[in-house]
């Protein structure tokens, strides 16, 4: 169940962390693990079995303290791990080389990067949508200035406009929401039509005077 | 060199001397692929269903698992890994394995239904498939093609002289930056589409969207919708950015002051 010892590397690994000193088996689990950055975490299934069959072979020993098995290297061991050491410094160079290691380093980089730029990018669009405002509100408001040289209170109800004008634009994307999602025939087109006019009668009347003046104010930038 | 790898041998890792092409297809697990100067090596390890069918023949590594019985929720999976030097073509397919391509400078496609698709550092012809499966990309350079149904795109920097993207309800974000030219195109039907430039971009930037907004450099007009260009600098180069619904917003960044 892994892929970085091939040919008996497990094996060797143990003996080479017992060598640094004895331990019981779940240590010896752990120590695979750390060694190997996490990349394989051997079960107790896989290293017990190996130990006992070490054991066998005389290459390791065990004795018991408090309820557990301690294992330790034997002199038999010792000289197996000499006798392997160039293979020893070959498997750890490998596994720290293994293709998986490389790919999810690369995988951790290469998403984190692209989360980088996505939120630069939604700030930048975030920035961008303000100066967008801010230039419309701005040649808005000098246009009023203009139309309305003298009146003085141009600037007053600009908190207004700025609540109609996003009413009126969430009111546009409902209708083509609306509009997109049904089929628009010739008859209902009419239909909507009528109703937009009397919507616009309507809301003049509201408004009076004011009304006709901003209906001028913007044309084309709703085709309603 | 045929071999299989099923549940008696669980796993196989072979020393890759001579590879010029990489092909590996999966239904589950994983899929990893990276060039190194280093030998080349596959390590395989069966997880679950069929026997995984590996091939060594003129240099042509192939790694197969299939079921006729693809989609079914505890599908075959197997997790594959490859080192093998940086001009070998590679090659995926997976259902829903996720794919790791990384410093590969030669033509790499990755086709997968819901894995994720991740390249790093890889350069040459490249093609990238998805159906819900997220994008990442970083590093990549040449010509990239990538068509997504629902998963979202990203590049992070490169040096593409040629991109297209291609996604339904997926945002595409680009990173072009180190780009000055090029032909550059992202289609979305919903999906939100932002592309970052530099500012010595010699670009002449074309977006066209029927419902959504537009934010294009140096444009101060007041319509945001519809058909919109922008050119910088020369102009030279072209980058088209479409959309049914979803927002356009080509962006420069703004270069960082140097103390």
């Amino acid at each position: 169940m892994n892929r970085v010892f091939a040919h008996g590397g497990l094996r060797l690994f143990l003996l080479m962390l017992l060598e640094e000193e004895p331990r019981h088996g779940y240590e010896l689990i752990r120590m695979v693990e750390d060694r190997l950055l996490g990349m394989y975490t051997p079960s107790a299934g896989t290293v017990y079995p190996r130990l006992s069959s070490l054991e066998e072979e005389g290459l390791v020993e065990h004795e018991m303290i408090d309820g557990k098995k301690v294992y330790r290297l034997t002199d038999a061991g010792r000289a197996e791990l000499d006798a392997r050491r160039a293979e020893l410094s070959e498997l750890q160079e490998r596994a720290v080389e293994s293709a998986r290691l490389v790919a999810t380093s690369i995988r951790d980089e290469v998403r984190h990067s692209v989360r980088g730029l996505r939120e630069e990018l939604r700030h930048a669009m975030k920035d961008a949508r303000r100066e967008q405002r801010w230039a419309t509100r701005q040649a808005r408001h000098e246009e009023r200035a203009n139309r309305t040289r003298g009146d003085d209170g141009g600037g007053a109800d600009r908190l207004g406009m700025k609540a109609l004008r996003s009413d009126l634009e969430a009111f546009v994307e409902d209708v083509e929401g609306a509009a997109a999602s049904g089929s628009l025939s010739r008859d209902t087109l009419r239909d909507v039509r009528d109703r937009l006019l009397e919507a616009r009668d309507a809301i003049f009347a509201l408004l009076g005077a004011t009304g006709e003046a901003d209906q001028q104010t913007d044309p084309g930038e709703h085709h309603l | 060199m045929k071999r299989t790898v099923g549940s008696d041998e669980g796993r196989l890792t072979i020393d890759l001397d001579e590879v010029d092409s990489v092909e590996v297809q999966l239904v589950g697990g994983e899929i990893m692929v990276a060039g190194s100067a280093g030998p080349g090596r596959l390590e395989v390890e069966w997880l679950a269903g069929p026997p995984v069918d590996v091939s060594l023949e003129g240099g042509r590594l192939a790694v197969r698992q299939v079921s006729e019985l693809w989609g079914l929720r505890r599908g075959p999976r197997a997790a594959v890994a490859v080192t093998c030097p940086p001009g070998t073509a590679v090659r995926t397919r997976s259902v829903s394995a996720p794919t790791v391509v990384a410093g590969i400078a030669a033509a790499v496609t990755t086709t997968t239904v819901s894995g994720s698709v991740t390249w790093g550092y890889v350069s040459g012809e490249l093609t990238a498939h998805t159906v819900s499966g997220r994008v990442d990309m970083e590093g990549v350079g040449g010509a990239l093609r990538v068509d997504s149904v629902s998963g979202p795109i990203g590049v992070a920097g490169g040096h593409l002289r040629d991109l297209s993207v291609l996604s339904t309800s997926g945002d595409v974000a680009v990173d072009l930056e180190s780009q000055r030219g090029g032909r550059y195109r992202c289609r979305t039907v919903s999906g939100d589409v932002a592309i970052v430039l530099s500012p010595e971009a010699d670009l002449t930037v074309d977006a066209a969207t029927i419902s959504g907004r537009v934010d294009l450099p140096a444009d101060r007009s007041r319509r945001q919708r519809g058909c919109r260009r922008a050119v910088l600098g020369s102009g030279d180069g072209s980058l088209r950015v479409d959309s049914v619904s979803g927002r356009l917003a080509v962006l420069l960044r703004e270069p960082v002051p140097t103390p």
